[in-house]
Formats: structure tokens, C-alpha cells, sequence
């Protein structure tokens, strides 16, 4: 069995990406609360759900990451398998 | 707080009993809805001190589960001494006595703890039908008084012990411990502010799936320990129960009823009693106003609530909460996690608003302040006895209270019993 070598994270990318995060749930508080008309003070008040949100925006960009790198991977490995046969 | 109401102070969690009634008495004190309530302010007295001069010596007449709960309260309270029991029925009698942990003069003729002389006050937590002889009979013999509820068993008693408690120069007290109860004495806060708006209905039921029936250990016992299914000795689930619901519509509608009707029956425990089992009872009040009751003895789903409902807002007071008609919207935020989850899951649109039926919503509310002990008012209510008998301050407003909530229930049997609308039978004066 071959065994599949993952890079190490690259952190100061993690970060930005993260930060990225932030910043978009960030706008889309600051969109709830001009659409709903709710107080400003939900800026800080909601900073958990906010928190909360771009962990999750996060998460689901990493969980896409992780596949697009497996399947990058698996067509890498067919592709040799196929040329290594026809020569 | 709006309309000039002050807030009521109560005090944070403080194992110190004499220090909390000090707080809450100091807190009320100058408070424009404290002159509403005069029977807090026996609270604001110094605490007793350790003089036996300073000490109110009490009679505890019926030494039932009620009244050994009294006991429990009293044995706690600052300035009270249990100087003398009574009971006919010698185990009640003995679990009193040990609890007590010395030895108490005990007597089985009440007449008899009434003649003792070193006795202040009486405490009376007998069968409803005790309830009015036992009151004039302690009024007569120069004793203060706190008697359980019901007031009594028949209107024409309830108007006997009130106008000799008025008279007396003794302090009558009665036991309707929601007059004590902090959530209860917020909650009045909150309509005094508006914040339901005029009352429009107060709706209450106490359900249970219980036959009332004690073991009986020979036939000779039943009437005593099971006074409560008998009609000679109890007017049943509308004194036992309804009584303290009726004291606070009264208090808050500030009124008596005018009027009522009531269906009720014995549909499930066919085992004798001559008391009702269910009770169904609407009592009118001025202003268009009605108090609807149910009780049941075979249903225990629904509990027990008591709900005051006004165009901007319920209260609950059983659970302690408040809920607006119209809460303050949810973040903004999570209006739009909301509405996003919405447009994805429910693709499908559904029918006009009117459509959806009106069923009940599924708020929180927000929780009324609990007493940090857990007290329901009896302590308080027995501290208040007590510091009124040590100050000899008459509350006239407690004896109103006794007989509207006393004569409001008696309504209710009579016309469920008689099977026609009963009217506030006036004061009784
Ligand atoms: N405020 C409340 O929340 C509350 C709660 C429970 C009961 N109560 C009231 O307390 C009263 C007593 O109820 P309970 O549940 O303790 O009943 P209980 O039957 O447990 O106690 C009544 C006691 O009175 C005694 N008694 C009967 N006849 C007597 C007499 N002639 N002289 C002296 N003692 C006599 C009985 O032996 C018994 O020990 C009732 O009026 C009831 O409505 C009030």
C-alpha cells in the first residue's frame, strides 16, 4: 500500500483564510441587521454568532478543500497507472 | 419603572433569614405600591431580640400535614416560640411534638389551649368546618390569629368571622401564602406598570389524578382524615384549591366577583365522597372582565397555572413568567440564518397567513424573580404574622382579603350545587 504524504497547513494561509471568514460574517451581520432593522449593538452583541458562523464558513471550505485535494490525488494516481500500461 | 411604580428590591440569595425579611422590608419601604400591600410591613420591624418579652409564644391548633408544615416555617422565624400544640389525633399530635425536639404543653381541647394565658397567638390549620368556631372562639379569648385558608365552610361564617375580626383589636391573618410570594408580588408590579395592559381575563386550573383519600387504620378515623371528600366538613376542590386562585384574581382585579356560575360533578371517584371531583366555574368581575376555573381529580396533564392575560402580554405565575403578546424581535442575524434556512427547506409555499391555525406560540417568556429560598410566601407569611402580633399591627386589608377569596369559592359551589348564577352576597360589616 502507498502510503499518502499531506502537506503541513500552511498557518499564515490558514489565518488569512479564516480572517476572510470573519470579514464576510461580519458583512453579513452588519446586512441583517440594516435589512431587519435591528439595534447596531448586535455588532457586538451577536460576536458569538458571528464567531460561530465564520467557523462554519471555515469548516465547510476546508471539508471542500480536503476533497478536492483527494480527488486531485486519486486522478494524479490513475493517469500514471494509465500511461505506465500503454508504454 | 413606568407610571411612578418603584421597583421592589427583593433581595439576592441569602441564607440569613432574618437579614433577607430586613432587605425586603427596607426595600418596599417608601414604595408607592408598598401602601397597596400593608401586610408586608410587619416585615420591616427590627428582629426580635433574645428576650422572652420579645418572643410571641403561638398555640398550633390541628397538627395535620398543613400545620406541621407551619410548624417547620415557625421553628425558623426570628422571634417565634411554639409554646403549645393541639390535636384529637394522637400521631399528628406526637410528630409535632418531635419536631419541636422538647417537650411542649399539648392539649386535645383547642378551649383548653385557649384558656392558657402565657399563649399570644394561634396558628389554625384544621378541617375547613373548624375553621369558624375556632377563629371566634380565639378571637373571643384575647388571642391573635392566623387562620388556614379557606375562611370558613358557609358564607354566613365567613361574614361572622370577618366582622369579629375587624372588631377585635387582635390581628386575623389568613393563609393564602401568594400574598407573600415575591414572583406574585412582581408580577402585581407589572400590571400596576401596564405592561399587559388592562386585564381582560384571568384563566386557572389545578388538575390532579388523585383521589384525596388517606389510609384510614380503623372506619371510626374517615370523617377525620378524610374530612376533605365529606361535604359536612369541606365545600371540596373549590376551598381546598380554587380559594388561593380567587384571592389573587380578586387582588389583581382588584375586586370580588359579582357574580358566577358552574357546572361540576362526581365523574370518577364514585367511592362515596359527596364533594365534587371536577369543578367548572366562571365568575364574572366589573368591567367585563371574567376568571374562568376548572379543576380535575382524574387528569393530572395540564397541572396547575393560574394566567392573567391583557392585550399586551400573560403572566403564568405557577411557572413564573412573563410573555409579551409581541416579544422583541430575534437578533438580526438570526432573522436571516432563519429566513435562509426557510427559503431552502420549505420550497413550498403555503396558503394565506389566516390559513395557519392560532396555536399556542412556543415562546420562553421571561422568568418573574423567585424567592432564593424557594419559599412559596409561607415563610414570609409567618414572619409577617409574627412581627405583627410582637407590633399589634392590624392589617384590615388581610381580613378583605380572608373573606372575598373565602366567599368568592363558596360562590362556586353554590352555584354548581344549585345549579344557578350566584351573586357577591355584599360586605360584612
Ligand atoms: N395554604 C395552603 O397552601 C394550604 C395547604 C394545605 C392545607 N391547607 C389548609 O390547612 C388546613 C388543614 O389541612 P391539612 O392538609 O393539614 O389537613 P389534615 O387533615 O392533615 O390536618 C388537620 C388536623 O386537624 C386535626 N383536627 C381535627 N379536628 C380537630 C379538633 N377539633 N381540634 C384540634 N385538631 C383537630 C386533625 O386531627 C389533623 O391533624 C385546611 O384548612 C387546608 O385547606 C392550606
Amino acid at each position: 500500500m502507498k502510503t499518502i504524504t499531506l502537506p503541513l497547513p500552511d498557518w499564515r494561509k490558514e489565518a488569512i483564510l479564516f480572517a476572510a471568514c470573519l470579514v464576510l460574517a461580519i458583512g453579513l451581520n452588519v446586512y441583517a441587521i440594516a435589512t431587519f432593522q435591528t439595534p447596531w449593538a448586535e455588532l457586538v452583541t451577536e460576536m458569538p454568532v458571528v464567531l460561530a458562523l465564520a467557523l462554519l464558513v471555515y469548516t465547510l471550505l476546508a471539508a471542500g478543500r480536503i476533497a478536492g485535494y483527494a480527488l486531485k490525488h486519486l486522478i494524479a494516481n490513475f493517469e500514471r497507472k494509465n500511461t505506465g500500461r500503454k508504454s | 419603572m413606568m407610571d411612578g411604580i418603584p421597583d421592589i428590591e427583593l433581595p439576592p440569595r441569602d441564607n440569613n433569614r432574618r437579614e433577607t425579611l430586613k432587605t425586603i422590608a427596607s426595600a418596599i419601604t417608601g414604595s408607592a405600591l408598598l401602601s397597596t400591600l400593608p401586610w408586608l410591613s410587619p416585615l420591616k420591624a427590627a428582629p426580635a431580640g433574645k428576650s422572652p418579652s420579645d418572643k410571641v409564644r403561638l398555640g398550633l391548633i390541628g397538627t395535620g400535614s398543613r400545620g406541621q408544615y407551619l410548624e417547620e416555617h415557625l421553628l425558623k422565624t426570628p422571634g417565634a416560640e411554639i409554646a403549645a400544640l393541639c390535636d384529637v389525633y394522637p400521631p399528628h399530635l406526637q410528630a409535632a411534638q418531635q419536631k419541636i425536639g422538647k417537650p411542649v404543653t399539648h392539649y386535645k381541647d383547642y378551649r383548653h389551649l385557649l384558656d392558657d394565658k402565657s399563649v399570644d397567638a394561634v396558628i389554625i390549620a384544621t378541617p375547613l368546618y373548624l375553621h369558624a368556631p375556632m377563629c371566634l372562639d380565639a378571637l373571643a379569648a384575647g388571642k391573635h390569629v392566623f387562620c388556614e385558608k379557606s375562611l370558613a365552610l358557609t358564607i354566613p361564617e365567613c361574614k361572622a368571622v370577618a366582622r369579629t375580626a375587624s372588631q377585635s383589636p387582635k390581628v386575623f391573618q389568613i393563609g393564602h401564602q401568594r400574598l407573600f410570594h415575591r414572583a406574585t408580588l412582581y408580577a402585581l408590579q407589572q400590571v400596576k406598570a401596564g405592561d399587559l395592559g388592562p386585564i381582560t381575563q384571568i384563566r386557572a386550573y389545578w388538575h390532579r389524578n388523585v383521589n384525596w383519600r388517606r389510609p384510614v387504620p380503623s372506619p371510626e378515623l374517615e370523617m377525620l382524615l378524610n374530612w376533605r371528600v365529606h361535604r359536612k366538613y369541606s365545600a371540596g376542590l373549590m376551598t381546598e384549591l380554587a380559594s388561593h386562585h380567587l384571592q389573587v384574581a380578586n387582588w389583581f382585579l382588584d375586586s370580588p366577583p359579582l357574580a358566577c356560575i358552574g357546572y361540576g360533578s362526581i365523574n370518577y371517584w364514585k367511592d362515596g365522597r359527596d364533594v365534587f371531583d371536577n369543578v367548572n366555574v366562571i365568575y364574572k368581575y366589573p368591567k367585563g372582565v371574567s376568571f374562568i376555573y376548572d379543576s380535575l381529580s382524574s387528569n393530572r396533564f395540564y397541572g396547575l397555572e393560574l394566567q392573567i392575560m391583557g392585550p399586551k402580554g400573560t403572566l403564568e405565575l405557577e411557572t413564573a413568567k412573563f410573555y409579551a403578546e409581541n416579544p422583541p424581535p430575534a437578533p438580526g442575524i438570526i432573522q436571516l440564518i432563519n429566513q435562509i434556512e426557510r427559503g431552502t427547506l420549505e420550497s413550498v409555499a403555503l396558503a394565506d397567513r389566516s390559513w395557519v391555525p392560532d396555536l399556542k406560540k412556543d415562546t420562553k417568556g421571561t422568568p418573574l424573580p423567585e424567592d432564593p429560598d424557594h419559599d412559596d410566601g409561607t415563610g414570609l407569611s409567618m414572619a409577617a404574622f409574627v412581627n405583627a402580633v410582637r407590633l399589634g399591627e392590624k392589617s384590615p386589608a388581610m381580613i378583605e382579603h380572608a373573606y372575598r377569596s373565602g366567599v368568592a369559592a363558596l360562590m362556586g359551589v353554590i352555584a354548581m350545587e344549585e345549579g344557578r348564577e350566584v351573586a357577591w352576597p355584599g360586605g360584612y360589616a
